[in-house]
């Protein structure tokens, strides 16, 4: 036993004088490179920023970014690529494909390592080359190459508009917000796709989808959310709901009064919500009798919402303070003393 | 004594103290384990960050509400509250439970905020101390303070709960200093898997770091003996100790410092308990369990980015209340889930989490101080032989080293978050000690705390902070110094 011990405190011994080697190696190594690549790389950064800027490069911009290693080169291009607006970036890309970083993540974007593929999808998305390979990322199996493929910031062609609403329904969530965020950057191009996916694709849970449709606020959306509004999915009806919200109008306001008597609290709450947002205050009425409402959370939103509608809603407000159910009464009373002499001190 | 009773007690002292050494091997087997798993989970996220994290800053990203309990916290309250406000993410909510303070914490937030009182609406669903009132900032309307009578953290943490309307609910300390980027880092698990209820990050000691508008600059490495220790003890309990469960069934803890839940699973569970000093150990018991009752999939995720520093203790004293209470809170949560241990209902928490952490955890000091004794009984006894008892200390302090040096050379290689000059010698230093007296005394109070919680203490002293120097003098100077 002993000998195994003395064996063991020598194997320990080489691994601590390993592990101690390696730990100065690594922290010398680091501060001599990051020395170098940090000047290489300012100097990098500061001649694609006159690029940007001025729309020519210096002369040696291309040499500057030729002395950084690849991983800093695309680190750097990655970074300023935001500084382009969409119609410069072609100099970017000039000056990536110039580098040939084009074609490596060309190379990568084939690979069958999904960390190659989402590093191609990075410098794909952040700069908008290669185009030929963008859809084919867009509808990688990985998660992640996906959501990152979402982030394209050139244009978007037909093709490329309908993978990515396709992505509103995703199993992942990442997925789901890249797309959003995509269909969101392009705007009125992406409304008749969307309108045409939600039509598709009636019978899913299409939340994801319906919210970006609120954002988008169009009223080609009207038949599509006034159909959602009825669907049978409370998450959809939801939605929906802020999507009429959003287009306003009386074929609107109308279905969301409907939809104030939806048997779930979501959708109730997504209705009252909708009202205050359209201004409703002609239906203070009917938002005061969820004032009853077996749910919390709706009584509270009821007495929220006819806050928010003035005259109109405090006087329901006052006259439920006076109820006999303690719980509205008090509901109410809060509202009306600390909602009503807020508005006043502003 | 007669020699057959001399022969009979070195017979059990030999006995046991090779029970100890049967111990001893296991428990460093399973930590090798540990480690390997750390650092091929490690290797992977690493390559993962290359993910960009814009997407985490979306929009349609959840909605994050930051719980700030405070008790008496009118020194740091407004720089807390800023440093929290200015975090990098686009939907978020502050609250802030003024937990009964006496000082001006209450004054000092209405003053530089200019809070509006609003009306109190909102489900009880888990029942505190009576509110006194909700207000919400004309500033930033995104900051709601509730004041309410004192009920203690956990009571506070449920009030927040209540008044909170965001999908995921992040619990941070009042002296935590949260990175820019933290939230988006943290979220990143939750958007990946529907399944997960709770993700927790690195927590760093931040004693001797540059500290500029309430976050943390510059990482440095503490020149003080406790301090510096403790900055390679929590590496060690963070980068491998936590990482390394993630692919071994899952985390049982979160720090109460930092961490961010999924708010209808802790409104689903009854929030934290109130009755107990380990509020954010017992908490991850409860939803791991809840969700083996309920049928559920949930998930307890580790993030192994370092996303929020703190002070820790440099005196002892303080140092050894700390340990004795988070001894007491790991017992006291292990007590009340005793069901778990061994059952297949369970699956692999019941079956290898809960009695690899009783074993690793919970009864390490026991056990340590046990084989220490009958070392030295058997020392004395000449049951031991005194070269071999030299040895087994010899591997046994050397495997600790390599452990903790293993654990600095990995966070060289990934996050490198001291990265000053002669930070790595000194984070070599301290590990070589912290196995030479610290560790031994970390056992004794951890026993100490044992001990306490048999006889049933659940009392919970305050820790003395020295707290980073926030005043505008040494914001402009842009240093924040310690002590």
């Amino acid at each position: 036993v002993q000998r195994l011990l003395i064996a063991i405190s020598v194997f320990e011994a080489f691994i601590i004088a390993m592990t101690t080697f390696a730990l100065f190696a690594i922290q010398l190594w680091r501060h001599t490179k990051r020395r170098r690549v940090a000047f290489s790389e300012r100097a990098a950064y500061e001649a694609l920023c006159s690029l940007a800027v001025n729309g020519v490069g210096d002369q040696t911009t291309i040499t500057r970014l030729r002395a950084l290693p690849r991983y800093a080169q695309l680190q750097v291009i990655i970074a300023t690529s935001d500084s382009f607006g969409g119609g410069h970036l072609g100099r970017l890309r000039d000056v990536a494909n110039r580098l040939g970083l084009t074609e490596k993540s060309e190379a990568w974007a084939r690979s069958t390592a999904w960390r190659n593929r989402l590093r191609a999808a990075r410098l794909i998305s952040a700069i908008g080359a290669a185009e030929a390979r963008f859809d084919g990322l867009l509808a990688d199996s990985n998660f992640l190459v996906r959501a990152q493929a979402a982030e394209w910031r050139a244009d978007w062609s037909s093709s490329s508009i309908l993978l990515v609403t396709s992505m509103l329904d995703d199993a992942c969530r990442l997925c789901r917000i890249a797309a959003q965020d995509a269909v969101l950057r392009i705007g009125p191009a992406a409304i008749e796709p969307l309108a045409q996916f939600l039509n598709n694709n009636r019978g899913k849970s299409l939340g994801a989808a319906l919210r970006v449709a609120a954002k988008l606020s169009d009223c080609r959306f009207l038949p599509v959310a006034l159909c959602y509004a009825a669907d049978s999915d409370d998450g959809n009806r939801a939605a929906a709901a802020h999507v009429l919200a959003a287009i306003g109008g009386d074929a609107a306001s109308e279905a969301v009064i409907t939809l104030l008597e939806d048997a779930s609290a979501l959708v109730r709450i997504a209705a009252l919500a909708a009202l205050k947002k359209l201004a409703c205050w002609p239906a203070a009425k009917q938002v005061a009798l969820c004032l009853h409402d077996p749910a919390w959370a709706v009584r509270k939103e009821a007495a929220l919402v006819l806050l928010s509608f003035g005259s109109p809603g405090v006087l329901m407000l006052r006259c439920f303070a006076q109820e006999y159910d303690s719980d509205v009464a008090s509901i109410a009373l809060e509202t009306l003393a600390t909602g009503v002499a807020a508005g006043a001190n502003t | 004594m007669s020699p057959a009773v001399v022969h009979a007690i070195r017979e059990a002292v030999s006995g046991c103290n090779w029970a100890i050494g049967v111990y001893f091997v296991l428990t460093n087997t399973f930590y090798a384990m540990l480690l390997t798993s750390a650092a091929l989970y490690l290797r992977g996220a690493n390559q993962a960050k290359a993910f960009s994290s814009r997407l985490c800053g979306s929009n349609f990203a959840p909605t994050v509400s930051i719980l700030l309990p405070a008790y008496n916290e009118a020194v740091v309250i407004s720089d807390s509250v800023h440093a929290l406000i200015d975090l990098h993410y686009p939907n978020l909510e502050v609250v802030v439970v003024d937990d009964g303070s006496t000082d001006t914490t209450f004054e000092i937030l209405s003053r530089t905020f200019d809070l509006q009182r609003i009306p109190s609406l909102f489900e009880n669903r888990i029942q505190t101390s009576e509110i006194i009132g909700v207000f919400r900032s004309r500033s930033y309307p995104n900051l709601l303070v509730a004041r309410k009578k004192n009920g203690g953290k956990a009571d506070a943490l449920n009030a927040a709960l209540n008044i909170a309307s965001g999908e995921l609910v992040c619990a941070v300390d009042a002296d935590t200093l949260v990175d820019a980027d933290a939230l988006k880092t943290m979220v990143r698990p939750f958007l990946m898997s529907e399944d997960v209820v709770a993700a927790g990050g690195t927590v760093l000691v931040a004693n001797a770091c540059v500290v500029k508008r309430g976050r943390v600059a510059e990482g440095h490495v503490s020149k003080k003996l406790l301090a510096g220790i403790q900055t390679v003890e929590y590496l060690r309990a963070y980068i491998f100790g936590r990482v390394g469960w993630n692919w071994l069934g899952g985390n049982l803890i979160i720090s109460g410092a930092f961490g961010l839940f999924s708010r209808a699973a802790l409104l689903d569970i009854g929030g934290y308990s109130r009755d107990t000093v380990g509020e954010d150990a017992e908490l991850i018991f409860k939803l791991r369990r809840w969700s083996y009752d309920h049928g559920k999939q949930w998930t307890v995720h580790f993030v192994p980015d370092p996303v929020a520093w703190t002070e820790v203790p440099e005196r002892l004293k303080v140092l050894r209340s700390q340990r004795d209470r988070w001894q007491r809170g790991l017992a006291d949560a292990m007590w009340r889930h005793r069901r778990l241990f061994g059952n297949p209902r369970y699956g692999a928490l019941g079956l290898f989490v809960i009695p690899s952490f009783l074993f690793t955890e919970l009864l390490a000091p026991v056990i340590e101080a046990s084989g220490l004794l009958l070392l030295t009984v058997g020392l004395w006894l000449h049951a031991v032989d005194t070269r071999f008892a030299l040895l087994f200390f010899l591997v046994a302090y050397g495997y600790g080293v390599v452990l903790s040096l293993a654990t600095v050379l990995l966070e060289t290689m990934t996050y490198e978050r001291y990265s000053g000059a002669g930070d790595g010698a000194r984070l070599w230093l301290w590990a070589l000690f912290e196995n030479l007296g610290y560790r031994q005394l970390t056992v004794w109070w951890r026993l100490h705390g044992m001990f306490r919680f048999l006889r049933g203490r659940k009392d919970w002293k305050t820790v003395p902070r020295g707290g980073f120097d926030l005043t505008p003098k040494a914001l402009t100077k842009g240093a924040g110094q310690h002590g």
